[in-house]
């Protein structure tokens, strides 16, 4: 690539992203000519030094934004909302084009479709007058060199239908390209109707479509929703590949579906059960299939690094029992072990430096299915313990084979972290997948509603990004049906027409914290309590507060909706969303002003996989607290401790905090101990001090379940092996201060 | 065939000592206070020595807790307790048999054989010590009637996974 | 049975009739559902439909789809799920 074409793309993405500033801005804040001004400044620029360059894919397209941005400019058109959704719709289209020059590619067909379809949304909007007879490129009738049978899989992801994309207009689209031969929908993974969540996917569909493309040509098709889609896409001729697509999707029932179809013969397709992998997990396919390669060199260099700790740790048990020269040889040995981990380290490092630099559109990412760096951090676990072992081992810290493990332990801690790193997402764009949903909800039962996202570049894991989605989205329909009122009411309120729902993420002391606020009409208590004693879910005479009162819409089956609407008010909805939330070790809570509005808040772990945490004893048992809920730890002198008897209180330097006092929570024997501690927690605002027994100090560990025997136990989240293959039992705080306040 | 208890034993490497002839299926036999139980093979996925359990609170007594089974956690029932025999008391034959990632701690494994499907019966003896629902059907065995477990009852989750009742 | 209140069968429709339908599974031997007030209906509701006349199906019931208006026969006929939710076509 040239210098000057660098520039010309870095200064089409500063363009743009100043068009995309001015269009939000624009969306809540209403045109002003100074964003007019920008937005048309911003097109004419990319316009005119592309025509520099002879692009005329974007001089044609850029040149009909520009004739439209003029008109407004000159007060012949006004602005609607359509068109800046139109324009941030025409501005994604041109990072497009330029994303395709920096890859040297041609416009797919699909592409085109896009664009053209986009003019002519422009020109709608264009004065009469101003429509010239330019007419703008054709939808490509490329000449046919040879139509191929393409067979097309699709499966979708499980937030396909949220995002609002149809697939319907990918199969007429298909109509338009070519010719499609056979559209089987696969519906046996359809659940019955007690059983579906309606709004996940489970349909599938075998395609087989006829068209003058490149296999690439196809996927372009699917440019638009590949994020949420599944495909696996070959030439109909090769019968290998059914036999293919057959063992990849894991479905028994596949083949018979196949061979019913006329897809293929019998004969054609080997017995699934030959080719299905034992595998469970359902793997991500590639589709690339480099990538596939790169994927699979990774995993063998992490073979390898296993098998070398394991060598190494055979090597220090050996060790001990055998002679000095020997031992100096293996200390050899084992150096270069840790030398070429250093080597592995600087290379995790150099992938790294080079996947962050920002200017750079074409990014080589990854795409690993979540369960291969599940597996990884199992192991880094067992690494950590093996090697944590071979410390003990040695006893002597300062000899020589000591510090190598000491070093050891520092370079394993780094793979770890960089190993964990790679499960945090961005939350923007599980975020800016609502956005669709929310205005079409908004729309649909007429309210006006802005919404703000706010926090986008929040980096949580991404298994809780995936489970904390659904609930989300209830919660912010909710807000929507709700919470914020009709135009008309709230402005006979006295509040502006439209109302306000915002979704904000940011991190707080180790933990995630998402909240959803409007600006509607607030929780009706009365309603609420009067709905909680009819359903007896609360008793006549009580007196909650206001926050136990809105704690009930947790609870199953109280919707206050006085008629179900489409949208929400089912009643099974907070409760659901409450559980998802504890799944995750996380807490909600509620808080609410009539007639201003509601705010919902969210706190969730930064990770599920792995925890510093605090090991401690009480009675016969380990526990870990997560360090990230630790406050302070005291140690209880004896005199203080006859004060402390049989208190609910403790006073910490004038802080009067509530006192847990865990032997007795978890019923374990009031045995003596010498000393007791008191180690304080908190989670969101909320302090406790936990009475346990013994400190034992610092500990990171994976968390694992504890087995659905234990599901029901509250206060407790699961289980860690520690070092000496014990095992320890971690605390869940929020949980823990709960069963405190509640008594 | 007399089992080796001191090296941890999979079930596969049994099989080559073991010959399936026709209609029959292999069962452990097992002491559990003082008497000879078994369990289809098939049910279980690894005996081991019994080691070292970490005490989980507030479930039912015969929940014992978890063990660390190379790495994996595993919940740990006393059958014993579960069958209201008392509890175990724990000595060198004592076992874990693994079953549908829960250990159960029995007295002592007494042996791995087949039992042919016409020494089975579905009647059930006069004299069985533990609840009808835990048993499956009886085996003639060495000229005596031992009770064939039913797994599923005996790890009725939905049982095994209730809290203990708060003083 | 009518849908009585919808006219569309979308994805903000399908939760409330998923209610309708596990009732009707359960009050109902042979069920007759009216499309005559649907005009519009997307992916997930077919989805929902399909998983209906599954389940009935399966219960030794029966179930068929009535007064299905063009607009919506030409959504299903693109996905080619009329055969599975039983419409002659």
């Amino acid at each position: 690539m040239t210098e000057e074409l660098e520039i010309f793309l870095e200064d089409c993405d500063d363009q743009l992203q100043m068009m995309e500033d001015a269009l939000v801005d624009m969306q809540s804040n209403g045109a002003s000519e100074s964003t007019i001004g920008t937005i048309f400044r911003a097109v004419h620029t990319i316009k005119g030094s592309a025509g520099m360059f002879g692009f005329d894919d974007i001089v044609t397209f850029a040149h009909t934004g520009e004739n439209l941005f003029d008109s407004i400019r000159q007060g012949d058109v006004g602005v609607c909302e359509e068109m800046i959704s139109l324009f941030l719709l025409c501005k994604d289209h041109m990072e497009v084009l330029i994303n395709l020059l920096t890859e040297d590619k041609e416009l797919s067909a699909a592409q085109k479709e896009v664009g053209h379809n986009l003019i002519q949304r422009l020109e709608g909007y264009l004065p009469r007058a101003q429509i010239k007879e330019e007419n703008i490129e054709d939808i490509p009738s490329t000449i046919v060199i040879e139509a191929a049978k393409w067979h097309i899989s699709i499966r979708f992801h499980k937030d396909f239908f949220t995002t609002g994309m149809s697939i319907n207009s990918v199969f007429k689209f298909f109509n338009k390209v070519g010719k499609v031969l056979k559209i089987q929908p696969i519906i046996y993974n359809i659940p019955s109707i007690e059983d579906i969540n309606p709004l996940h996917p489970y349909i599938g569909f075998e395609v087989c479509l006829l068209a003058d493309l490149s296999k690439s040509e196809v996927e372009d098709i699917f440019e638009f929703i590949q994020e949420d889609v599944d495909l696996y896409i070959f030439l109909c001729d090769d019968s290998d590949e059914y036999n293919t697509l057959v063992s990849i999707r894991k479905e028994p029932e596949l083949k018979n579906e196949l061979i019913n179809a006329k897809f293929i013969d019998e004969d054609t397709l080997i017995e699934p059960e030959l080719i299905i992998p034992t595998v469970e997990e359902k793997e991500e396919i590639v589709l690339n299939q480099k990538e596939e390669e790169i994927v699979l060199n990774q995993k063998e260099e992490e073979i390898v690094l296993n098998q070398k700790e394991e060598e190494e740790e055979e090597i220090v048990l050996n060790q001990k029992e055998e002679e000095e020269e020997i031992v100096l040889n293996q200390k050899e040995e084992e150096e270069e072990i840790v030398l070429n981990q250093k080597e592995e380290e600087e290379i995790v490092l150099n992938k790294k430096e080079e996947s962050s630099e920002p200017k750079k559109k074409a990014v080589s990412s990854l795409r690993v299915d979540s369960s291969k760096i599940d597996i990884l951090i199992n192991y880094m676990s067992e690494i950590s313990i093996t090697n944590s072992r071979i410390l003990t081992l040695i006893d002597d810290e300062g000899s020589e084979i000591g510090e190598t493990v000491i070093h050891m332990k520092q370079l394993l801690e780094f793979v770890s972290d960089g190993i964990m790193d790679m499960r945090m997402v961005k939350v923007g764009d599980s975020f800016n997948k609502f956005r669709r949903i929310v205005s079409d909800t908004a729309k649909k039962i007429g309210k006006d509603v802005d919404f703000v996202i706010s926090g986008e570049d929040t980096e949580l894991d991404k298994t809780v990004v995936e489970r904390i989605s659904d609930p989300l989205l209830h919660m912010l329909r909710n807000s929507i049906d709700h919470g914020v009122e009709l135009p008309e009411d709230r402005v006979a309120c006295g509040k502006p027409a439209q109302g306000r729902v915002d979704l904000r993420a940011y991190q707080d002391s180790g933990t995630i914290v998402i909240e959803i606020e409007d600006n509607g009409k607030g929780l009706d208590r009365d309603r609420i309590l009067a709905k909680a004693i009819e359903n007896g879910s609360v008793k006549k005479n009580n007196n909650l507060s206001d926050s136990e009162i809105y704690k009930l819409i947790f609870s199953a089956g109280l919707s206050t909706a006085e008629t179900v609407s489409a949208i929400s008010g089912r009643g099974v909805g907070m409760d659901v969303v409450k559980r998802n939330i504890e799944d995750l070790r996380g807490s909600v809570e509620i808080e609410s002003t009539i007639g201003q509005g509601s705010k919902i808040t969210i706190r969730l772990p930064l990770t599920l996989a792995v925890i510093d945490g605090f090991l401690l004893q009480v009675g016969d048992t380990k526990y870990i607290i997560p360090l990230e809920n630790i406050k302070e730890c005291i140690e209880l002198t004896t005199i203080e401790q006859e004060s402390l008897n049989g208190n609910e209180f403790i006073n910490v330097r004038g802080e009067v905090l509530p006192l847990l006092d865990i032997r007795l929570l978890l019923g374990e024997n009031k045995s003596i101990t010498e000393r007791q501690n008191i180690v304080i927690v908190y989670f969101g605002k909320k302090i406790v001090g936990l009475l346990v027994d013994e400190l034992l100090g610092e500990h990171q560990t994976v968390i694992k379940s504890l087995g659905i025997v234990f599901d029901q136990l509250s206060g407790i989240s699961g289980a860690s092996v520690l070092g000496s293959g014990e095992i320890a039992l971690i605390f869940d705080v929020a949980r823990l201060i709960e069963l405190r306040n509640e008594g | 065939m007399e089992l080796d208890l001191d090296t941890e034993m999979n079930l596969d490497d049994m099989d080559d000592d073991l010959l399936v002839i026709g209609d029959s299926q292999q069962y452990l036999f097992f002491i559990l206070a003082g008497d000879i139980y078994a369990i289809d093979v098939n049910n279980i996925s690894e005996m081991i020595e019994y080691q070292a359990i970490t005490k989980v609170p507030l479930m039912l007594p015969y929940i014992k807790g978890v063990t660390n089974v190379r790495g994996k956690i595993i919940t740990v029932l006393d059958l014993r307790e579960r069958f209201g025999l008392g509890e175990t008391k724990l000595n060198y034959k004592t076992s874990l048999v693994i079953t549908n990632n829960i250990a159960l701690i029995i007295d002592e494994v007494h042996e791995v054989t087949s039992v042919e499907e016409s020494n089975l019966k579905e009647s059930i003896n006069f004299g069985v010590k533990i609840e009808r629902r835990f048993v499956k059907n009886m085996a003639s065995y060495n000229n005596t009637h031992i009770v064939i477990l039913d797994c599923d009852e005996v790890l009725n989750i939905k049982e095994i996974s209730q809290k203990r009742a708060s003083k | 049975m009518i849908l009585d209140n919808l006219t569309a069968l979308t994805i903000y429709e399908v939760e409330t009739l998923q209610d309708i339908f596990i009732l009707a599974l359960k009050e109902q031997e042979n069920i007759l559902l009216d499309m005559a007030k649907i005009d519009k209906i997307d992916i997930v509701g077919i989805q929902l439909l399909l998983s209906m006349v599954s389940t009935v199906k399966a219960s030794q019931k029966t179930i068929k789809l009535i007064n299905v208006k063009d607009t919506v026969l030409q959504q299903i006929k693109i996905s080619n799920t009329q055969i599975a939710l039983g419409l002659d076509v």
